[in-house]
C-alpha cells in the first residue's frame, strides 16, 4: 500500500468542484458551561486620614477618641478589594446597624448631652458605578443601641469586571459633645453580585 | 453456473473417447463479474484512554467542569477519541473545526468596557490528531484563548490526510483545554470538530 502525504494536494483536493465523491463523517460536539461566579479578597488600607487602625477585615477607631474630653475626631480609610464577576452583576453595601452602637452600656445619661451612637458614610466604587454615599452619614445620636439596618440602593453593573472595589469609609466626629464610654460597633457587609 | 460448465467438460470427454475425428461441439464462456464501488466510512468516536474533566456520549463531548466555581479560572481538560476511519481506495480524511475554540452561547457576552481582555470570551484548545500513522501538515493545532471578543474570523483550514490507497485504521482526535491566568466569562460554550472520509475523485 502506497501512501503519501502531500499538502499542496491536499488543498487541491479540498479546493475541487463538489463533484459527488463517497464520503462519511462524524461530527463532534464539544460541550461546556462556566458558572456564574464572584470573587472579592480580603482587604487592603489605603488612604488613611486621622488614628484609624485596619487589621485585617477590622478597623478600629478608638484612636479617634480623645480621652481628654471624650469627644471624637473625624477620620477616613479607604478599603480596597480585589474582586471579580465574570457576569453582569450588582455591587451593595449594607450597615447593620445603621451606626456604631454601644455594646458595653446602654444606660441613657443622666444629665447632659452624649452620643451613644456614631454615625458614619460609607462610599464605594466599582466598575463603572460610583457611590459616594451608599452609606448615608447619620448624624451621631443620643438614641440608645437597637439600631435599623442600612442598605445600599440598587446599583447594577452592566457587564462582567475584575478589578479593584474601594470601600471608603468616613466619620465626621462628634464635635464638642462628648461619646458615652464604652464598647461601640457596626458590621458593613461588602457585596458584589447578588444585591443585598 | 458451474453445472453448465461440468456437463460442457464431460461432453467433451466422452467425445474424445468414442471418436477419433472431430464431432461437432458448442462451448460457452461465462464471465463472472462485480464492481466495489469506492466507500469510506467513519465510525462512532470512542474514547481512547482516561479523559480529565470531560465524557462523551454519543458525539458529544461534554466538559464537565469547564471553569472553577471558586475563581471561574479554566479547569484543564483533556480526552482523546478514536474514530474508526475506513476507506477502500485512494481518499483523504479531513478534520474541520468550526470555529477553532468554544464560543459562548449569545456571543462574546457583556463586560465592562475596557474589561474585555481581563477576560477569556472564546476558549481555545489544543487539537493533535493522528490517522494510520501518516503525515499531515497542521496536524496538531493551537488555538489561544481569546477575550477580545474574536469569535468566528475566517474558518481555520481542515486537517487533511491523503492516503493513496486502501486504508483501514483508527484516526485519533485528542483534545485539550489548557489552564488560563483570567477568569472565563459566565455562559455556555461549544464547538465542533467534523472528521469527514472521502474517497479520491
Amino acid at each position: 500500500m502506497k501512501k503519501m502525504i502531500l499538502g499542496a494536494t491536499a488543498a487541491a483536493l479540498l479546493a475541487s468542484p463538489a463533484l459527488a465523491a463517497p464520503s462519511a463523517e462524524q461530527t463532534v460536539t464539544i460541550n461546556g458551561t462556566a458558572p456564574t461566579v464572584c470573587t472579592l479578597g480580603a482587604p487592603t488600607s489605603a488612604n488613611l486620614v486621622g488614628n484609624l487602625n485596619v487589621t485585617g477585615s477590622t478597623v478600629t477607631v478608638t484612636g479617634l477618641f480623645d480621652a481628654a474630653d471624650a469627644t471624637m475626631d473625624a477620620g477616613s480609610v479607604t478599603l480596597r478589594f480585589a474582586g471579580m464577576c465574570n457576569y453582569p452583576h450588582n455591587v451593595s453595601l449594607k450597615s447593620a446597624n445603621g451606626y456604631l452602637y454601644n455594646t458595653t452600656s446602654n444606660v441613657a445619661p443622666l444629665s447632659g448631652t452624649f452620643f451613644r451612637r456614631i454615625g458614619y458614610n460609607a462610599a464605594y466604587a466599582w466598575a463603572n458605578v460610583f457611590r459616594p454615599t451608599a452609606i448615608p452619614a447619620v448624624d451621631s445620636t443620643l438614641a440608645g443601641q437597637s439600631g435599623v439596618a442600612v442598605t445600599s440602593a440598587d446599583a447594577a453593573v452592566s457587564g462582567a469586571n475584575l478589578g479593584t472595589l474601594n470601600v471608603t469609609l468616613r466619620f465626621d466626629g462628634s464635635g464638642t459633645t462628648p461619646v458615652v464610654a464604652g464598647n461601640y460597633t457596626d458590621s458593613l457587609t461588602v457585596q458584589i453580585g447578588a444585591d443585598l | 453456473m458451474k453445472n453448465v460448465l461440468g456437463i460442457t467438460a464431460a461432453l467433451v470427454a466422452v467425445s474424445v473417447a468414442g471418436s477419433a475425428f472431430a464431432a461437432p461441439t458448442a462451448t460457452q464462456q461465462v464471465s463472472i463479474n462485480g464492481s466495489m464501488a469506492d466507500t469510506c466510512t467513519v465510525g462512532q468516536p470512542t474514547v481512547v484512554g482516561a479523559a480529565t474533566n470531560a465524557s462523551l456520549a454519543g458525539n458529544i463531548v461534554t466538559v464537565q467542569q469547564l471553569a472553577s466555581a471558586a475563581d471561574a479560572l479554566i479547569v484543564p481538560t483533556t480526552i482523546t477519541l478514536n474514530l474508526d476511519v475506513m476507506c477502500n481506495n485512494a481518499g483523504y480524511l479531513t478534520i474541520t473545526e468550526a470555529n477553532g475554540g468554544l464560543v459562548r452561547a449569545g456571543g462574546v457576552g457583556p463586560t465592562v468596557p475596557g474589561q474585555e481582555n481581563n477576560f477569556v470570551r472564546k476558549i481555545g484548545y489544543n487539537l493533535e490528531t493522528e490517522w494510520d500513522g501518516l503525515a499531515a501538515l497542521g496536524k496538531n493545532r493551537s488555538r489561544p484563548h481569546n477575550g477580545s471578543g474574536f469569535i468566528n474570523g475566517n474558518a481555520p483550514l481542515p486537517i487533511a490526510y491523503i492516503t493513496w490507497g486502501a486504508a483501514h485504521s483508527n484516526a485519533e482526535v485528542k483534545f485539550t483545554i489548557p489552564a488560563d491566568s483570567r477568569p472565563v466569562l459566565a455562559g455556555d460554550y461549544s464547538t465542533t470538530v467534523r472528521v469527514r472520509a472521502q474517497s479520491s475523485l
